[in-house]
């Protein structure tokens, strides 16, 4: 039913790259508000669940429910829009802080966000960013600043569900408590996230935490 | 004034001056002397036959055969791009084939009918050379355009899904690697286009000096083959890639394996 409680139902999920299994039998609920942490080792399938989630890789076995509606492969943009997604270990074919700011905010499904200047300067602060940042190259930046920048664009974004993976692994300590308080405040104000994470605090701030054993 | 014909003693002394790139990479042991050398004899045994083919064509002036003629020679450029890019035959030769055959029929039969308006724009003498000049362009920039786009889709894939991931269409998401591709196979061309006649006197432009034309004929002919050339890969490059988003991506948008 739609407008329920439950944002997010994974049922009997398997997730197979060719005959590779990869994630078996995976089940969960995520309620709005809530703050879930996807934890196991290397390898056990945790990105490939959350790129399941999104499509990039079609689900070989179970159903996904999303606000009370089933999401079929072939439709997954109907999760999409609604749907914030903050990959690990990204390397972009642009130049600029700017370019990869700004340009999600041009797709016609997010039209309808607006974005300013002054809005983006609070965004970066709250993030322990400098404005200074905007008119940077990608590559005079750190590891940590490109993963809150890119925190930043997640967060402008505005969307129901946020999908985060591995949202502190190239941060220091009081760069993951400023990430943290940020999604806390986040979950309060209704928002869902998934977040797939190695990092123990960031698991233990979390409302539930779901260990995905390797296969 | 007539071209000078080059006798088969003269063409042999003219190609002795091979042996100054290959004494070079001989000696600095580049590898590639044996590759130099075939790519020579090839290069020496395909332009034999070619004017040998073209004489006939030239001969018989026959449109239809005119158009068999180019109809090979899209088919052999969809080959060549194909195995220069590596890409998989069942999925990427129609985008490519398309694209070459846009490019070259809007491209070429405008220039053949409205800038020049010829009669019979499948005149041998016309729509040979501008037909082939057009194709072999077209080539070199679908296979840079088509390796930079894959390449960089490839290695930048996490961007393309975060991309997706964050709202954008399949269109939206693969646009900054449209960009690259385009940037990358066109520079040379652009480069090229602004130094045209200080840095070097074009190829077209000599043709038509050494077959008699005049240096005013000439350059007109120059700067027209110049924009035919970069309009006709634009357009090709663009209805190729407008088919690789329909054909090499699936219905939610996820990168298909299309290299061999």
């Amino acid at each position: 039913m739609k407008g329920e409680l439950c944002l997010l139902d994974i049922r009997n999920l398997t997730v197979a790259y060719n005959t590779q299994v990869v994630v078996r039998d995976f089940s969960m609920r995520l309620q709005r508000g809530e703050l879930v942490a996807v934890t196991g080792a290397s390898g056990s399938g945790k990105s490939s669940l959350l790129r399941a989630l999104m499509g990039f890789v079609p689900a070989s076995m179970g159903e996904i429910f999303f606000d009370g509606v089933r999401v079929c492969n072939g439709h997954m943009e109907k999760i999409r829009r609604c749907t914030a997604y903050l990959p690990q270990d990204l390397s972009f074919p642009c130049e600029w802080v700017s370019e990869v700011l700004e340009t999600p905010f041009l797709f016609k499904n997010n039209k309808n966000i607006t974005v300013t200047k002054d809005g983006w300067q609070a965004m970066l602060m709250r993030l322990g960013l400098d404005k200074s940042i905007m008119a940077k190259r990608l590559n005079e930046i750190s590891g940590g600043q490109r993963q809150r920048m890119l925190f930043a664009v997640v967060a402008m974004l505005d969307k129901e569900l946020i999908l985060l993976d591995e949202p502190t692994s190239a941060l220091d300590g009081g760069s993951v408590t400023l990430i943290v308080d940020f999604i806390k405040e986040m979950c309060k104000s209704g928002k869902s996230v998934l977040a797939v994470t190695h990092d123990k605090y960031f698991a233990s701030v979390c409302d539930r935490v779901i260990n995905i054993p390797t296969l | 004034m007539g071209t000078i014909d080059i006798s088969i003693e003269s063409l042999l002394l003219g190609l002795l001056l091979m042996l100054i790139p290959l004494f070079f990479l001989w000696k600095y042991r580049t590898g590639i002397v044996k590759s130099t050398l075939v790519a020579l004899a090839r290069m020496v045994g395909q332009l034999f036959l070619v004017g040998l083919y073209l004489k006939y064509l030239f001969l018989w002036d026959n449109p239809f055969l005119n158009a068999v003629w180019v109809i090979i020679m899209v088919f052999v450029a969809t080959e060549t791009a194909l195995t220069r890019t590596k890409l998989k035959r069942s999925i990427m030769m129609c985008p490519i084939m398309v694209g070459f055959v846009t490019g070259a029929i809007l491209v070429g039969f405008y220039f053949l009918g409205v800038v020049l308006q010829l009669d019979n724009v499948f005149s041998v003498q016309y729509f040979i050379p501008v037909l082939g000049i057009l194709m072999g362009n077209m080539l070199g920039v679908n296979v840079i355009a088509l390796n930079t786009f894959y390449s960089h889709l490839r290695r930048e894939s996490t961007y393309y899904y975060f991309m997706l991931g964050n709202g954008a269409t399949v269109k939206e998401a693969i646009s900054p690697f449209i960009k690259q591709a385009l940037v990358r196979a066109f520079s040379p061309a652009i480069a090229n286009m602004a130094v045209m006649g200080l840095v070097a006197l074009p190829g077209t432009m000599i043709g038509q000096i050494l077959g008699g034309s005049t240096p005013d004929v000439a350059i007109k002919y120059q700067m027209m083959i110049i924009v035919i050339t970069i309009s006709a890969s634009m357009l090709s490059i663009a209805v190729t890639l407008y088919l690789v988003r329909r054909l090499a991506f699936d219905a939610d948008g996820c990168i298909k394996n299309v290299s061999r």
